[in-house]
């Protein structure tokens, strides 16, 4: 930590976190105000002042005050060691099924970029494979929001299988299907070096290029050039393919892969990478978490909250605020 | 006759696309045919890219129409459907992507112009440079003299141009025997100047491999080559894209792919002069082929191979003392 003396501006980092505070205690103090405004208007009127007809409008200003309690409770349970970074790496991936994962996963990727344009987060693909007849066998997205969002605080509930039941288009005889995606998001740990690395990490990496069939080199020119990294002891994967060249897929594959590592432990409360078996991811990233029914009747329902809606609509297209603020606030 | 002007009119205003590029992939317009775009869905991404003037790092965005358009929503070039059609077809009779969009990314180097018939630079060739880069890094600079880099068959410059830009205080030279290669890597050395750290340069000479020695070009430090290594008798095997399209010079090694890889050698071995690093790239197969032929140069100190990504040994990295003769 530098000394700042009183001539140099401090860094960015402490003014965004002052910025946040700040935001928080006028929230604060907007509900405080708006309550003791009630208060005092509901003694006046009992004590006969005849301000009666003011109470409904103070009433209402203290309900939407309270309203804006939702966000903060949501900013309580952000507790984690990475819960405020701004940049996560989401992938969808289908589940055993065929064309009916396949079309899953797309329905989720639509369902999740619309809630980042609401949120006025950005999103990059980094890689897709799609699926035979229609949708993705999986997508990689990279999102970034402004400081201060807490988007893997707010997207790190997400990780998990969700379960999709409905009369499937796909199928001729027109049976109800249950299909499943699974959903993982880690963090893209800012100031990676600085702030956590994982040990040996290049060493304990494989990568494969997708030109492993043939000669390459001089014999081919093809433009693919996703690379696929490999952390052996603990059995994760990314895949890269957003950039032109493979050094530059490369190097996000790495910097993907290691923050992924180091969110793995942490979910698990791991000291050492080695203490990393694939049970445990799959205990930790492969449990059911979420049912989106359409037929025979029409409802989401979180399986760690109890939250059910009867909007899957609504769900689909990107309103997820209830559902997220009803996982994160969920003790 | 009132109705004349009125049918008339729409032939005036301007024809609506009738397809916005981020549908294209997954609702094709008969104009363009399925297969023309799903044979290789990433080099069509790269062309539609180029076509609609957007940046080219966009290209991920069109094989995924989930993912939002780059630029936030910005119209694509006028007349991009015209001219997507263009590059679909060009790009089906064989034509490299990069030549067709003029420049291509390397490594750190950002659009690199590509022109035939000029080799193009070949992704397995960033990890020559990674390992030039982290040997040069490693070892003790106790000099602050410059490093002298010479890349044999140097074609588009990116080797050195790539090193340059990822170290200070290399100088340089790249070497070819086609003039159009010279020319072009004199491009790139003028486009990429301000992207040379400090102390680093390049300029491009015309040179073939045999005529180094009597050209005078000697005494350098570091020599990077990936030099034509295909065999005579595969290269009629290669696809038609490198065959009909990119110099033959540059990929034609000769009978057993190895003819200009010898003049490597043998440059380094007696024409260099000094002690050196020399590290090429080659096909599968030939670094152990090379490692064996250095045994009768008294200045080989020493060698190996390495792999790519694939798993293919197609890498050399050979100590020089700068003796001269053979043993």
């Amino acid at each position: 930590m530098s000394f700042h003396t009183a001539a140099e501006s401090p860094p960015a980092e402490l003014l965004q976190a002052q910025a946040l505070l700040d935001s928080r205690l006028s929230v604060l103090a907007s509900i405080t105000g708006a309550l003791s405004d009630f208060q005092s208007l509901l003694e006046l009127s009992l004590d006969g002042a005849g301000v009666s007809s003011l109470l409904p409008e103070a009433s209402l200003s203290l309900s939407s005050s309270l309203l804006l309690l939702k966000p903060l409770r949501v900013a309580a349970s952000f507790d984690g060691r990475y819960d405020a970074e701004a940049t996560v790496s989401m992938s969808l991936a289908a589940g055993a099924g065929g064309t009916e994962a396949t079309d899953w996963v797309e329905m989720l990727s639509r369902m999740y970029t619309r809630y980042f344009d609401a949120r006025g987060w950005s999103y990059s693909l980094l890689s897709s494979s799609p699926g035979d007849v229609t949708g993705y066998k999986s997508l990689d997205y990279e999102v970034t929001g402004a400081a201060g969002d807490y988007v893997y605080g707010m997207l790190k509930k997400e990780k998990g299988a969700h379960r999709l039941v409905r009369v499937s288009p796909f199928n001729s005889a027109g049976k109800r299907m249950t299909t499943f995606a699974g959903v993982t998001v880690s963090p893209v740990i800012k100031d990676l070096g600085a702030k956590a690395s994982v040990p040996n990490f290049e060493r304990d990496c494989t990568v494969d290029t997708m030109r492993s069939g043939g000669k390459g080199g001089q014999n081919v020119n093809k433009v693919e050039t996703a690379v696929r990294m490999t952390h052996v002891p603990s059995g994760l994967v990314v895949k890269v393919s957003k950039e032109r060249t493979q050094q530059g897929n490369r190097r996000i594959a790495s910097k993907l892969l290691q923050s992924r590592v180091l969110a793995l432990m942490e979910d698990l409360r791991l000291e050492e990478v080695r203490e990393i078996n694939g049970d445990q991811v799959e205990a930790a990233w492969g449990r059911q978490i979420r049912n989106y029914v359409l037929h025979p009747y029409k409802q989401v329902k979180d399986l760690r909250s109890g939250y059910e809606t009867a909007d899957v609509g609504g769900v689909l297209d990107g309103k997820l605020d209830d559902i997220l603020e009803s996982v994160l606030t969920a003790r | 006759m009132r109705l004349l002007p009125l049918l008339r009119l729409p032939l005036l205003l301007p024809r609506p696309p009738s397809v916005s590029p981020s549908r294209l992939f997954s609702t094709p317009p008969a104009a363009f045919s399925a297969a023309s775009l799903s044979a290789d869905p990433c080099a069509a991404a790269h062309l539609l890219t180029y076509a609609c003037g957007y940046p080219p790092s966009s290209f991920a965005a069109f094989l995924s129409p989930p993912a939002p358009l780059p630029a936030a929503g910005d119209p694509p070039r006028e007349g991009w459907e015209e001219e997507f059609g263009r590059l679909l077809e060009r790009h089906g009779g064989g034509e490299p992507v990069q030549y067709l969009v003029g420049s291509w990314d390397f490594h750190c180097l950002a659009e690199i112009i590509c022109r035939a018939p000029v080799l193009i630079p070949r992704p397995e060739t960033e990890q020559l440079v990674e390992r030039v880069i982290s040997s040069l890094s490693s070892s003790p600079s106790s000099s602050p003299k410059p490093k002298r880099l010479l890349d044999i068959g140097t074609g588009t410059g990116c080797i050195p141009l790539a090193v340059g830009a990822s170290l200070p205080n290399v100088e340089a030279t790249g070497a070819d025997l086609s003039p159009a290669a010279v020319a072009l890597a004199g491009e790139n050395a003028a486009k990429f100047r301000g992207q040379m750290l400090p102390g680093s340069s390049f300029e491009a000479v015309l040179c073939a491999a045999a005529e180094l020695r009597a050209s005078g070009l000697a005494g350098f430090g570091v020599v990077t080559a990936n030099p034509p290594y295909i065999p005579t008798a595969t290269y009629h095997t290669l696809e038609p894209t490198v065959r009909e399209h990119e110099d033959r010079l540059a990929l034609d090694g000769g009978g057993d792919g190895m003819d200009v890889t010898r003049q490597v050698l043998e440059f380094c071995a007696s024409g260099n002069g000094v002690e050196c690093e020399l590290h090429m790239e080659l096909d599968e197969g030939q670094p152990g082929k090379v490692l064996e032929a250095c045994k009768r140069y008294k200045g080989f100190v020493g060698g190996r191979a390495w792999s790519d990504y694939a798993g293919r040994e197609r890498f050399v990295e050979i100590e020089w003392s700068g003796e001269k003769g053979e043993v």
